[in-house]
């Protein structure tokens, strides 16, 4: 894999065509669970394709804020709660395309309360923070 | 790790799935099943270090330690 | 005096122009879903802050914001550890009181019936330290005479000569019955449950008897 782009995007599109068509012949054949591996796969290595472009464009967003002397807690605190709502999605996303909605929503539900967690201390501040304001 | 994977995937569950007719006009349908759970153990096992490679590298980007 | 407040406007306003260039950026790059609406509301509230911050920095110059959310996460994770300890602690207590209690039940089994006297209470101590976890430390048994071998007050009162005699024959006869019960007692603990001993004790409840410890009998 270069390290160009354009490349990368047509690789991804690749790989896509090809493991939606593979699927299809997974299911014809009754073999619906591999299906579903091959689909749950098929994300995971166009995911970690594309994470190392996320990994550069993340941390100059950090560096960004730093310079700019925004306070490091809101920073990470944003940078989980996106990783997060990332794994969350994937997990939820592959249930449901086995027509698992429940579990989807299962799955969903612990990622908005560890994020509501996550969130907990930020919150707080801020109404401490308003508490201060007003007299 | 790229898309050889999804290759050797898929085609174990083809493979699987002419072994099941073919076991099925044999009349042994219970060992096609087991055998289409071995598979999938079999799929597990290829596929575990890299599911694990990706949540790591998940974790560290996105500080979630 | 007015550069101050200019420089004040500047930072206000330069924190708010990345907040919101950052938001633009996260709100494209957050996956669709069930999800998004959380995480705008808590964009929201960031955007809050951090315009509010510069006027309580106004208010009270010693505000650090840092401290505060630092203070709250630290409250956090003790409160979850309380709960943590508070779930644990029970569920231990719990474990070990019915583990004694099936050890009482069996050990009353394997005694089973005594010849001469019933067992009227009886406590199990365990070793609680990490070598030898759950293995019997004390054993204590509380005898009671069976009530057709005590002295029966109505044959008492006959004559007096052969009441002096009966009194020592089933003095002596009940002290033979609680050594025989207590062979047998001691027997069965040390066979089935590896308890040596002097880790047994038996008392009587009688009237006007002592204690017998299973130490005097070896």
């Amino acid at each position: 894999m270069t390290g160009w782009d354009v490349m990368d995007i047509v690789q991804i599109v690749g790989i896509g065509i090809i493991s939606t068509i593979l699927i299809i012949l997974l299911r014809q054949s009754n073999k619906a669970e591999f299906a579903l591996l091959v689909s749950a796969i098929t994300g995971m290595i166009i995911f970690s394709m594309v994470i190392d472009k996320m990994r550069y464009v993340i941390e100059t967003l950090s560096s960004l804020a730093r310079n700019v002397n925004m306070e490091f807690t809101y920073f990470s605190t944003i940078l989980k709660i996106i990783g997060i709502a990332y794994i969350v999605e994937f997990g939820a996303q592959i249930s449901r395309d086995a027509g698992e909605n429940a579990i989807a929503s299962k799955i969903e539900l612990g990622g908005k309360v560890i994020m509501m967690v996550l969130a907990m201390p930020i919150i707080l501040a801020l109404l401490d923070l308003i508490m201060k304001v007003l007299p | 790790m790229d898309i050889s994977l999804i290759f050797k995937i898929a085609s174990i569950g083809i493979l699987l799935g002419i072994l099941n007719i073919i076991l099925d006009k044999a009349d042994k349908k219970e060992f096609s099943y087991i055998i289409t759970l071995v598979g999938v153990v079999i799929v597990f096992g290829m596929v575990i270090s890299l599911i694990s490679r990706l949540f790591d590298s998940i974790r560290s980007i996105f500080q979630l330690y | 005096m007015v550069m101050d407040i200019i420089v004040f406007l500047k930072d206000w306003v330069k924190s708010i122009a990345i907040i919101f260039v950052l938001i633009s950026i996260i709100e494209i790059a957050i996956p669709n879903g069930n999800l998004k609406k959380y995480i705008n509301m808590f964009m929201g509230f960031l955007i809050i802050i951090v315009i509010i911050t510069p006027f309580v920095n106004i208010i009270d110059s010693n505000y650090n914001i840092e401290k505060d959310i630092f203070k709250n996460i630290v409250k956090g994770i003790e409160t979850r550890e309380v709960y943590n300890n508070e779930i644990l602690q029970t569920q231990e207590k719990q474990i070990k009181n019915l583990y004694v209690s099936k050890i009482k039940k069996d050990i009353l089994e394997a005694i089973g019936e005594l010849m001469h006297h019933d067992v009227s209470r009886l406590d199990v101590s365990i070793y609680e330290d990490e070598a030898n976890f759950g293995s019997i430390q004390h054993v204590e048994i509380v005898l009671k005479e069976k009530k057709n071998e005590s002295i029966n007050e109505d044959k008492s009162i006959n004559v007096v000569n052969i009441e002096e005699i009966t009194i020592e024959k089933s003095a002596e006869k009940a002290k033979d019955n609680l050594l025989q019960d207590i062979e047998q007692i001691m027997g069965i603990l040390n066979d089935k449950y590896n308890v040596s001993k002097d880790k047994i004790t038996v008392y009587l409840n009688t009237m006007g008897e002592g204690e017998h410890s299973g130490k005097n009998n070896k």
